[in-house]
């Protein structure tokens, strides 16, 4: 009797072994195939993408807008000096970013000054669960001209 | 009375050897699941390759806007400069690795140059200058989708030169390289 019991005991205790080395090897195999889920736990990516963190050509837009030069002034000096987003260099910023780039960036692209609302790109909201990258520049102490790109 | 004895004794050793016998069977079933387990695993995980030719072709491309447009100006000399020159300027080359037979024919990279022309949709005015390179033939490509196609980039962005003269660019690249990016 004392036997029996003994066996028993061993027995469930080696069912119990087997079921945990089997459901982790299918957690492994799981997460190693790389479906969705896993994907998101370990971040596998069998299609790799460029990350848009520092995209090159905004960059490049974004450079070559502040030196563009209207009347001798240039867009860098007259965002310094009230009314910082003028005609000018609010629709230019509005037919580079808004327009131009719109085919790579969807999801939003805005420009202003230290977050402030203005009358080209309204004040900026950005789409939940995204992830965006800000380009910027200093004007003044106090002041920097933003231009912020939701990408993801 | 001790011959009893030696008779359970017997038999409780016989006993233990059956279930060592089970035991070692147990064992090696397992071991032999684990292992299975374990190269069904590193083949699914390694035996996919990854496809990293967007992000080539993206490089290829930023590489590109470099040589075009630099500190927001584009470069001084870039209406003078020929096809040629223009990619040994970029210190660019088309090289590949030795592999299936490829050749110079796994990459196409073609630059634009045109006037920002506000009245048009693209912004894109008259064409002043175009550089190309590579394998042409691959640009036929870029409207397909499926992982066998090559990758195509296509960036476009705004430069003006010293004299404040307002450009967009655009930029295309190309990069093939299936057999090494794609099972």
């Amino acid at each position: 009797m004392l036997d029996k019991k003994a066996q028993i005991g061993e027995t469930i205790t080696w069912v119990v072994a087997t079921l945990i080395i089997v459901v982790v090897l299918l957690i492994s195999i799981f997460i190693a195939s790389g479906s969705d889920t896993a994907k998101k736990i370990i971040g596998i990516e069998k299609n790799a993408q460029y990350s848009r963190e520092s995209d090159r050509a905004v960059g490049k837009s974004f450079f070559s807008y502040l030196l563009t030069k209207e009347s001798g002034e240039s867009v860098y000096s007259s965002l310094q000096k009230p009314p910082e987003i003028n005609n000018f260099n609010g629709n230019l910023a509005v037919k580079i970013f808004k327009e131009l780039h719109k085919e790579d960036y969807l999801k939003q692209i805005w420009f202003g000054i230290n977050l402030k609302p203005n009358d080209f790109f309204n004040s900026y909201a950005p789409p939940t669960h995204t992830r965006f990258f800000i380009k910027k520049i200093k004007l003044n102490s106090k002041d920097e001209a933003m231009l912020m790109v939701a990408y993801d | 009375m001790i011959n009893n004895k030696k008779t359970i004794f017997c038999r409780l050793l016989k006993n233990s050897k059956g279930t060592d016998k089970i035991l070692s069977i147990y064992w090696l079933a397992i071991l032999f699941i684990v292992a299975a387990g374990i190269v069904y695993m590193v083949v699914v995980f390694y035996g996919e390759p990854y496809d990293v030719r967007e992000i080539e072709a993206t490089l290829l491309a930023n590489k590109i806007s470099d040589c075009v447009s630099d500190g927001g100006y584009l470069k001084s000399n870039i209406f003078s400069l020929d096809n040629a020159y223009f990619f040994r300027e970029c210190s660019i080359n088309f090289e590949v690795e030795d592999f299936k037979g490829w050749n110079l024919d796994q990459f196409y990279v073609e630059t634009e140059i045109y006037d920002f022309d506000d009245t048009k949709n693209n912004f894109q005015g008259d064409l002043l200058k175009k550089f190309s390179q590579g394998n042409v033939a691959l640009k036929d490509f870029c409207s397909e989708k499926g992982k066998n196609f090559p990758k195509c980039v296509n960036r476009k962005f705004y430069a003006i030169d010293e004299s404040n003269n307002q450009h967009i660019i655009g930029v295309l690249s190309i990069v093939r390289k299936t057999e090494k990016n794609v099972r």
